[in-house]
């Protein structure tokens, strides 16, 4: 029978192409929608873990708990055989970025190189310099860059725009950094300025500056050591599945704990935290949750009433078909049931229509995305403009049940008209039709 | 008429006698704390000396060892220059008066310490640039008195309440314990403008050198940290020697 | 035209459960629009209220090149309040002095800014009353402060403890004191939360010697040019939250231009099926004498009608749904901990001139979209749409 129902589909377009296009609409944008908000809230989260604090983050509770004074000397040793552990014990998808959060003052010299200006700078040191580095696709560092270009060599660094502005900085000109070392020492070092970054946040404009990791680990006599592993998770993993990762690290850590590399200080103990602990993520993490039910309630609602309407017509359209049918002896029941086997049918082939559409429009967000910034207006690294998306589960659920269900229901109200309505008047239906 | 201009005169001497009676006790005091502020600075501070030492950070956590020599000419000008450890070895700083000048061989620049920098450690101690940069001899920029000792302390003792001459002075009180027969320091706290300890300076293993009693240590605490120590170990000291010319010149840090 | 209008009332109002569903949708669409946007409204009003309440006022008057985010050169770009903006309503400015200072929680180092605040202001409003109330007689040797939340949480400080603040004076003479907290308040811009101590303003003055010095001073409203001193307006005060929140906006934009195109769908649905079906009654519309044209807009009329009477519907349901939502507000307590400036509940804020803008372009696009699938009835040959047999 079902394959009598699917021919029926198949064949008389009129009756079927519709609605399928309908429901497939419906989901697809059910989907795309859905993926479309969380991809911007993803993007938000993004944001703020690329340049400040992972999606998972292994960092030494001292250096932590004094993160304000940006205590160096709290710094976690062991580099190679923390980073190993980290791989071998941490979710698989994780991937790990050794960074150093460092301060200094930085002093600029005229030609002759007399102090010219000086200022306090704060700055992040990560991998910028290995050809495989996946830092600067994740900070996107070419897009933000006004002026230069990103350090290839060591010992070159970049700067925010506005502290460029404010210290009279020159491309290609040296200026150094004096701050303390790992064990309180003095730390002094050349930098040239290769690229000026416009980050988006005024605080970090004109404060910020950026180095990589070995020239950090150099400057500041850290061999072997950083303040920070930050752990990414690839866009697929939702930001509510990032505690439970670092719930598992944390209880394999009493382990590492247990027996730590011999180059860890006597007190360090690092912990995990996920992004939900810092910057008070959580809380516009239920912000957005919030936001998010108004606003598929609102969705949800709109679509169902769509599709019930279009289920509805549907019925409508054919009410000649039923005429001739319950003519032809077939019992009301029988006729009802086999409508909404169709109407199912077609709420099935639409939904997986649906599904392929707003699933790739989706994946093409998550994993391209679309830039919705002026093109040639920088808006920065902090605010990003490109739009992403996230394909979830969650998504094809609550796109396909109310594609279904409502076009279902549609038709079935639909039918039901046929048993207030008299065989003749149906069957004259379909003469008009 | 007469009669009159005789009694005022009479009281006008009176008063004049009654007042020197009265701040006689205080003004010899005063002198004497003053008097001996100035031996002990002279005891330490000669026209010029030159010292090979270490300096040991303590942060609580970590030790670190220093070793430097300077020269120095007065309270006014002074050179120094790291010897170890490795990293440091090579840094230099001069101090001409209120200014000062680092030089690191890595950034091979000599860089002005000024303004905010002068307030940041040096070295990670607990000393700060402008600790480093006291340019006046103690008798010259505060006014001493003298107070009580404690029973507990060891005799002789004297105890030299100073006060700031002039109202810009980093530290507005200071207060040390003498030994007032031998001119030297035991012990130095310096007070912030409420009267609040900030800093101890303990000055241990005085011994003779030439004519002078000298510390071999000098123990700066920063009392508002918790376990935090900078030693100052002056392991061979010369004074009044003459300094090559040009020791205190900018030429002199990148050389 | 009238005949036309009564016809296409008559034959919408006939397909009962279907036109209403359409009206609703419609409507629905733009209540949904108009609250997305005045949501929007209401964020970018109460995190630029709390910021002008908090910190910004009607703009600041500062030294030229005064940067909060550069503290070893503010400290000393103060100035001496100035004649012209002296001796003003205490609604209308407020002398604020922010210097350098270091706490020593634990005997462990935490720099901060010291914030000065007039008491007798009413233009900036922090939750200082504890300050205001302080008799100063009784200050001894401790200075009272105020911490916000996040900052008492960091520095593991609370109401009734002390702490030492060392910082310097105008000449540069190291000073150090108790500070007895006094309070600790929630600040509804964390921007002024975070290592930040409140003290009094006459109370910083004393202990730096920087007596009728300010860094600032806050104003209801430009006073014009004053000398010596710059005008910063709120704008530039809050140059990069407005940014945030004009990004955010264009994320908006996208939600509602896919909730138009699926109440567009539901009417472009009803529109190809009433040409399909109806054509036996086209083509008796043109056998009787009217023009494809006519014919064309009673039908696109007929299409429109759900669209204009779901302004109606909008003014019913959006009324109903906004006083309801005005009188519960968005919680978002919590966000106050972020580095967003909002807090309390997000109230809608409606603009009239985006509401209108909405349900015309809305009423519009609903329009287009009945007309596109009856466009082809002016191509109608009225023989074969009289057999039904026009359009297959």
């Amino acid at each position: 029978m079902i394959r009598w129902i699917y021919l029926g589909i198949i064949r008389d377009k009129t009756r079927s192409l519709f609605p399928f296009l309908v429901v497939s609409a419906g989901v697809s944008l059910m989907i795309f929608f859905l993926g479309f908000m969380d991809g911007i809230f993803a993007g938000m989260v993004d944001i703020t873990a690329n340049l400040d604090t992972g999606h998972v983050r292994f960092v030494n509770r001292p250096f932590y708990e004094e993160e304000y004074l940006n205590p160096m000397d709290r710094a976690l040793a062991g580099q190679k055989e923390t980073g190993q552990w980290l791989k071998e014990n941490a979710d698989r998808r994780v991937s790990w970025s050794p960074r150093i959060r460092w301060g200094a003052i930085m002093d600029v010299p005229d030609p002759q190189g007399e102090t010219l200006h000086q200022t306090p700078v704060v700055g992040m040191a990560m991998d910028l310099l290995s050809a495989d580095s996946p830092e600067l696709a994740r900070l996107k560092l070419a897009d933000s860059l006004l002026a230069g270009r990103l350090p290839e060599a060591s010992h070159e660094l970049l700067v925010g725009y506005q502290l460029a502005q404010t210290l009279e900085l020159e491309l290609g000109r040296p200026v150094t950094l004096l701050g303390q070392s790992f064990d309180g020492g003095l730390a002094a070092d050349n930098y040239t300025v290769v690229g000026f970054v416009k980050f988006g946040v005024s605080a970090m404009d004109k404060k910020m500056a950026l180095i990589d990791l070995a020239d950090a680990q150099e400057t500041f006599y850290m061999e072997d050591m950083v303040t920070d592993w930050l752990g990414y998770l690839p866009a697929e993993v939702g930001y509510m599945d990032y505690p439970e990762i670092q719930s598992r690290l944390q209880e394999r850590l009493a382990g590492l704990l247990a027996r730590p590399p011999a180059e860890w200080a006597a007190d360090d103990e690092p912990m995990v935290l996920s992004i939900l602990d810092q910057r008070n993520f959580s809380s516009l993490v239920r912000t957005f949750e919030a936001v998010k039910k108004i606003v598929i309630g609102i969705f949800l609602f709109l679509m169902t009433l769509v599709l019930w309407n279009a289920g509805l017509l549907n019925g409508i359209h054919r009410y000649g078909e039923m005429g001739l049918r319950l003519a032809m002896g077939e019992t009301h029941r029988a006729l009802v049931f086999r409508l909404g086997l169709e109407a199912f049918l077609i709420g099935v082939l639409g939904s997986l229509a649906g599904c392929l559409i707003g699933g790739a429009i989706v994946y093409y967000l998550q994993e391209v995305g679309i830039n919705m910034g002026d093109a040639f207006a920088k808006t920065g690294l902090m605010l990003s403009d490109v739009t992403r998306g996230r394909l979830s589960l969650e998504g094809f659920v609550m796109g396909i049940v109310p594609g279904m269900t409502a076009s279902v229901l549609g038709n079935l109200i639909a039918s039901l008209a046929i048993f207030k309505r008299s065989e003749a008047n149906l069957f004259r239906e379909l003469e008009a039709g | 008429m007469r009669g009159a201009k005789g009694k005022i005169l009479a009281a006008l001497f009176a008063s004049c006698v009654l007042m020197l009676l009265a701040s006689w006790p205080a003004g010899a005091g005063e002198n004497d704390a003053q008097r001996l502020l100035t031996a002990v600075d002279d005891n330490l501070w000669s026209n010029t000396k030159t010292i090979t030492g270490r300096l040991i950070i303590d942060n609580g956590r970590r030790e670190r060892v220093l070793t430097w020599e300077v020269w120095m000419e007065g309270v006014e000008r002074s050179f120094s220059h790291y010897l170890s450890p490795p990293r440091e070895k090579g840094t230099k700083m001069l101090k001409i008066e209120d200014k000062l000048w680092l030089y690191t061989p890595r950034t091979d620049r000599k860089i002005l310490i000024a303004g905010h920098l002068m307030r940041q450690s040096m070295f990670g101690s607990d000393l700060s640039y402008e600790d480093m940069m006291e340019d006046k001899k103690l008798s010259r920029a505060y006014r001493a008195s003298l107070e009580p000792c404690a029973a507990s302390e060891e005799a002789p003792c004297a105890v030299l309440y100073l006060l700031a001459l002039d109202e810009g002075t980093t530290y507005h009180s200071r207060r040390l314990w003498v030994d007032p027969e031998k001119k030297i320091v035991r012990r130095q706290e310096l007070y912030a403008k409420s009267g609040k300890l900030l800093k101890t300076v303990d000055f241990l293993d005085y011994r003779p050198i030439g004519q002078r009693l000298f510390p071999k240590k000098m123990v700066f605490r920063d009392r508002l940290k918790e376990n935090t120590k900078t030693t100052y170990v002056f392991d061979s000291i010369e004074f009044d020697v003459s300094i090559p010319e040009g020791t205190f010149s900018q030429l002199q840090l990148k050389r | 035209m009238g005949m036309i209008l009564r016809i296409a009332w008559k034959n919408f109002y006939r397909q009962g459960t279907r036109a209403i569903l359409n009206v609703i949708i419609t409507g629905l669409t733009m209540v949904a629009v108009v609250f997305n946007i005045s949501l929007y409204n209401g964020f970018q009003a109460q995190a630029t209220r709390n910021m002008v309440r908090t910190d910004v006022g009607g703009g600041h008057y500062r030294l030229p090149g005064f940067d909060i985010l550069t503290p070893t050169e503010w400290e000393d770009r103060t100035f001496q309040m100035p004649v012209a903006l002296k001796g003003a309503d205490p609604a209308d400015s407020a002398e604020v002095l922010v210097q350098q200072g270091q706490i020593f929680p634990r005997r462990r180092l935490y720099p901060v800014q010291l914030r000065g605040m007039d008491m007798r202001q009413t233009l900036i409003d922090v939750p200082l009353d504890r300050l205001r109330a302080w008799d100063e007689k009784s200050t001894g040797d401790q200075l009272p402060a105020i911490l916000g939340t996040k900052m008492a949480e960091r520095a593991k400080l609370g109401t009734g403890d002390t702490v030492v603040l060392k910082w310097r004076d105008r000449l540069g003479v190291v000073d150090a004191r108790d500070l007895l907290i006094v309070d600790v308040v929630p600040i509804i811009n964390p921007r002024i939360d975070e290592g930040v101590v409140w003290l009094r303003l006459d109370h910083l003055r004393e202990i730096t010697r920087r007596a009728g010095e300010v860094s600032w001073v806050a104003v209801s409203g430009p006073r014009g040019p004053v000398p010596g001193v710059e005008f910063q307006s709120p704008e530039m005060l809050m140059e990069d939250i407005l940014h945030i929140i004009e990004t955010d906006r264009r994320y908006a934009k996208i939600f509602w231009a896919i909730l138009i195109f699926l109440a567009g769908i539901g009417v472009f649905n009803t529109q190809i099926l009433n040409v399909f079906r109806r054509q036996k009654e086209i083509g008796t519309l043109m056998a009787m004498g009217m023009t494809p044209r006519q014919i064309v807009t009673l039908f696109t009329l007929e299409g429109s009608l759900a669209a204009f009477l779901s302004v109606f519907a909008a003014l019913v349901l959006g009324t109903a749904i906004f006083s309801w939502f005005q009188s519960v507000g968005l919680d978002v307590s919590h966000l106050s901990e972020s580095s967003i400036p909002v807090r309390e509940r997000v109230l809608l804020k409606i603009r009239p001139h985006e509401v209108v803008q909405t349900g015309l372009a809305i009423v519009a696009i609903m329009v287009l979209v009945s007309w596109l699938p009856v466009r082809r009835i002016s191509r109608l040959d009225p023989t074969l749409a009289l057999r039904g047999r026009g359009i297959t």
